[in-house]
C-alpha cells in the first residue's frame, strides 16, 4: 500500500497532497522510502517474529490473530493522520511488529485444524491469500484515486479491525497436538513408556514445566538439531532470496520493454 | 495469482496424495518445483526474445515453481515437536525473510557497482 500512496501521480503527472504521500509527509524522499518499505520493516519483523513463535506455542492462538488483526490495523488508522515522516515511520514499524504475530498461530492453527493427511494441500489454501493480497494491493490504486491517500489508509484500517473481531468471534482453538502421536512428552524424556507397569502407591514423578526462555532455547535447538528442518529452512532461504529479487527488480526489468 | 495459486493446489494436493505410498513425495516436489523454477526463470530474464515471451515464462515461473512452500511448511509441521511448532515456524519466517532481504541489497549493489541494466 505504501508503494502506491507514496508517488501515486494523477494523470497530468500533477503533484497533490490529497493523493501522494510524499508531497503530504515533509521530508519524504526516496530514500527515506526505501528505508521505510525494506530493510526498517523487515528488521523489526524478523526479530519479533521469533518471539511471536514462542508466544504461539504459550498463548492462545486465536486471542493472538485476533489482537494482531486489530492492532496492525490501527497503525493504517495512525498513518492516515501521519503529519511527520517520524510518525509514519512508527506506525510502519509498529506495522511490522504486530504483522510479526500473524504467521507462527496461523500455521500452528493449521497443524491442529488439519490431519498430516491433507496439511500441505491446507497450508496451500492458506497461502492463497498471500496472492489474493497481492491482488488486491492493485486496487488501492482505485481507492488512493477516489478517496486520496488519508482515507484509503483508513478504510484499509476499519476493515482490518473488523476482520480481526471475525476472527475473535469465529475462530476456535483446537487442542494442541490433536494430530500428534499420543506420546506422554513428559514420560518420553524419562524414559518411562506407556506400557510400563507402576507399582501400586509409587509417586507419581513430577516433572517441573519448562520457562518460556527454555522453550525458547529449547525451539531453536530443536530446529538446529532437527536435519529435516535444518535443510528445509536452508533450502528455504535461497528461494526467498529468488523470490525477493525477482519481485524487487521485475518492475524495472519489465519497465525497459517500454 | 492464477499461476501462483495453481501452483500451491497442486503441490499440496500430489503431496498429500503420494505422500502415503512415496514418503518422500514432499521433498520431491520442492526440489522439482525448484529446478523447474531455474529453467522459467533464466527463459524470462536472461534469454528473452519479446516482452510476450517473457511474461509467458513469468506465468509458467509462478505456474510450476511457486508451490514449493506448502510442503516445505508441512515437512517442519510434521517433524518438529509439538512444543515448538510456533518457534519453528518464527525461525523460518524470520531467517527466510532476513535472508531474502538480503539477497535485494546484494544483487542490489552488484547491479550499482557493475552498471548491469535490470
Amino acid at each position: 500500500m505504501i508503494s502506491a500512496a507514496w508517488n501515486y501521480k494523477l494523470p497530468d503527472d500533477e503533484d497533490d497532497a490529497y493523493y501522494e504521500m510524499a508531497v503530504a509527509i515533509p521530508g519524504f524522499d526516496s530514500s527515506k522510502y526505501g528505508l521505510l518499505s525494506g530493510v526498517l520493516f523487515t528488521s523489526l519483523f524478523s526479530i519479533t517474529v521469533l518471539f511471536s513463535g514462542v508466544a504461539s506455542d504459550n498463548c492462545s492462538r486465536k486471542l493472538l490473530l485476533a489482537f494482531a488483526a486489530m492492532l496492525w490495523s490501527i497503525t493504517s488508522l495512525t498513518t492516515s493522520v501521519s503529519k511527520t515522516y517520524t510518525e509514519v515511520a512508527a506506525s510502519r514499524m509498529m506495522l511490522g511488529f504486530f504483522e510479526a504475530f500473524c504467521g507462527p498461530p496461523a500455521y500452528s492453527l493449521i497443524v491442529d485444524y488439519f490431519p498430516p493427511e491433507v496439511r500441505t494441500t491446507a497450508n496451500a489454501i492458506f497461502a492463497f491469500g498471500i496472492y489474493v493480497g497481492n491482488a488486491l494491493s492493485s486496487m488501492i490504486i482505485v481507492l488512493i484515486s477516489t478517496v486520496g491517500w488519508r482515507w484509503a489508509y483508513a478504510i484499509t484500517g476499519f476493515i482490518g479491525i473488523f476482520i480481526g473481531l471475525l476472527v475473535l468471534v469465529g475462530i476456535k482453538d483446537p487442542i494442541r497436538g490433536r494430530f500428534e502421536p499420543r506420546v506422554n512428552i513428559a514420560n518420553e524424556e524419562k524414559g518411562v513408556m506407556e506400557d510400563d507397569e507402576m507399582e501400586f502407591g509409587a509417586a507419581v514423578p513430577v516433572v517441573k514445566p519448562e520457562s518460556i526462555f527454555t522453550k525458547y532455547l529449547g525451539g531453536f535447538k530443536a530446529m538446529y538439531q532437527n536435519k529435516v528442518c535444518f535443510y528445509v529452512v536452508l533450502g528455504a532461504c535461497f528461494r526467498f532470496w529468488q523470490g525477493y529479487s525477482v519481485a524487487y527488480f521485475a518492475f524495472n526489468f519489465f519497465s525497459d520493454y517500454g | 495469482m492464477i499461476g501462483g495459486f495453481s501452483s500451491q493446489i497442486i503441490a499440496g494436493y500430489l503431496s498429500d496424495k503420494y505422500e502415503p505410498t512415496f514418503s518422500r513425495t514432499k521433498p520431491f516436489v520442492c526440489i522439482t518445483m525448484s529446478l523447474l523454477g531455474i529453467v522459467t526463470n533464466s527463459l524470462c530474464y536472461m534469454f528473452t526474445f519479446s516482452f510476450y515471451f517473457s511474461m509467458t515464462f513469468l506465468f509458467l515461473t509462478y505456474f510450476l515453481a511457486e508451490g514449493w512452500m506448502s510442503p516445505a511448511v508441512a515437512m517442519v509441521q510434521a517433524t518438529i515437536d509439538v512444543r515448538y511448532k510456533g518457534v519453528a515456524m518464527g525461525v523460518f519466517l524470520s531467517v527466510t525473510g532476513v535472508f531474502g532481504t538480503m539477497g535485494t541489497l546484494l544483487i542490489g549493489a552488484i547491479v550499482d557497482d557493475y552498471h548491469i541494466s535490470a
